[in-house]
């Protein structure tokens, strides 16, 4: 599928990667978050990685509280982690305390909780795949804000999309062509 | 091998059964099913052994995959594939435990139970048996619906082997079986020893379960190499 792709990211750097429906993204960002291995290739990570599956890695019959404390289970410190997660989720407008399954959230809180648990590592590099499915406007908004202090932070974010608006927002945009990122 | 880590897994895997409470409802009638199904064959005793091993077999398949969403984020967040299993292992032992006391509370109340620790054996070694065929199951097949059949097929095997033949040893639940029938008749047959081929069967199963579970788990290195 993926052919000759290269990329490498310094801390507070962002990159934008686009391309057509099919054309490999997620199959990449999968490989460099690690949940996909690789037919060849090396992936060297020098950082806590944070990753946001384009489709929720959520479970249905778990609330967000379940979710919550089974991402921080064994952190040093697990309380500044749920902090951590309750924050970002209150910045998207959705609140942890909710007693609903992931099964009863709408598509778009779904997928603020799948969002949110991605940063319970307080991950030094984050991938997010096309991570506001679903948001409404304001929490577009929010979502970029949060990006934006991420990367002020130090930290990188690579973020697949299909907005062209997006173009101005982050350091690098790639292009990802059948498989070939440029 | 982090505890807490461990504890959250088992405890995930217990709210997700709570939240199926129909399911729960089902999961708890089998063994009576199965127990006043067989009541005027004097069978009763040995079936609501089966009954309960059928029920922890098909809550260990689908505890295997009941996080299956989450686990690569687990992976990324730090979880090692051992503690997915014992945790799930865990829970599968909190749940089979307290099926197993009241089962075993309820079928002590009839007349013809003479050897209650032949019962409690029996009990035992169907939670063994079952809990290691429902997670190697689980752990070699991709799809629910393919699993339960394997399950459904054990089952049935089970119900319908010959007495002490080579097929029924060779069945997760026969040291089960065996038990049930000498707490009816005060002790097992002489000379027989079916914890033995029970033990070896489930210690086999087990294996499986573990190999395929971890060779399938998603693994973060730092450094991938294809
Ligand atoms: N699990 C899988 N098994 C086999 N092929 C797959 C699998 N996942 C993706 N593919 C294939 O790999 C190709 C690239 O998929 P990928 O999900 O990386 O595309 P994408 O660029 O992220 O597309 P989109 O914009 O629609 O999200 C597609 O042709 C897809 O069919
Ligand atoms: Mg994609």
């Amino acid at each position: 599928m993926l052919r000759g792709v290269n990329l490498e990211v310094q801390p507070g750097e962002s990159v934008a990667i686009v391309g057509e429906n099919g054309s490999g993204k997620s199959t990449f960002l999968n490989v460099c978050a690690g949940v996909v291995r690789p037919d060849g290739g090396t992936v060297r990570r020098t950082s806590r990685v944070g990753f946001c599956p384009q489709k929720p890695g959520l479970v249905d019959l778990l609330t967000i509280g379940d979710h919550l404390r089974l991402a921080v289970a064994g952190k040093d410190d697990p309380a500044a982690a749920t902090g951590r997660i309750h924050n970002l989720l209150d910045e998207l407008n959705l609140d942890a305390t909710l007693p609903m399954t992931a099964a009863e959230l709408s598509g778009g809180q779904r997928q603020k909780l799948n969002v949110a648990l991605s940063v319970a590592n307080d991950p030094e590099l984050i991938l997010l795949d096309e991570p506001y499915q679903g948001f409404d406007h304001g929490s577009y908004l929010d979502l970029w804000d949060l990006i934006l202090r991420w990367t002020s932070d130090g930290r990188a974010v690579v973020v697949i999309t299909h907005m062209l608006a997006e173009r101005d927002r982050v350091d690098r945009v790639l292009t990802m062509q059948d498989g070939v990122l440029t | 091998m982090s505890m807490s880590r461990t504890l959250a897994v088992c405890r995930a895997h217990l709210r997700e059964l709570s939240r199926r409470k129909l399911a729960i409802c089902l999961l708890l009638g089998l063994p009576l099913a199965f127990y006043f199904a067989a009541f005027d064959d004097g069978l009763a005793i040995s079936f609501a052994t089966v009954g309960f091993g059928w029920s922890v077999a098909i809550i260990s398949l689908f505890s295997t995959q009941s996080l299956s969403a989450i686990t690569p984020r687990l992976a990324l967040l730090g979880f090692r594939p051992v503690e997915m299993v014992v945790g799930r292992v865990l829970s599968i032992a909190c749940y089979g435990i307290v099926l197993g006391a009241l089962l075993f509370a309820f079928l002590q109340t009839d007349d013809v139970v003479s050897s209650p620790s032949h019962l409690l054996a029996s009990l035992g070694f169907a939670l063994l048996g079952s809990c290691t065929a429902g997670l190697a199951v689980g752990a070699v097949t991709d799809r629910e619906m393919e699993a339960m059949l394997v399950l459904i097929g054990l089952v049935s095997l089970t119900l319908v082997a010959e007495w002490d033949s080579l097929l029924s040893k060779m069945l997760p639940m026969y040291a089960t079986d065996r038990h049930a029938w000498a707490a009816v008749n005060g002790q097992l047959q002489p000379g027989s020893t079916p914890w033995k081929s029970t033990v070896l069967v489930s210690a086999v199963l087990g294996l499986i379960a573990i190999v395929a579970t971890l060779v399938r788990s998603p693994r973060i290195d730092r450094t991938i190499s294809g």
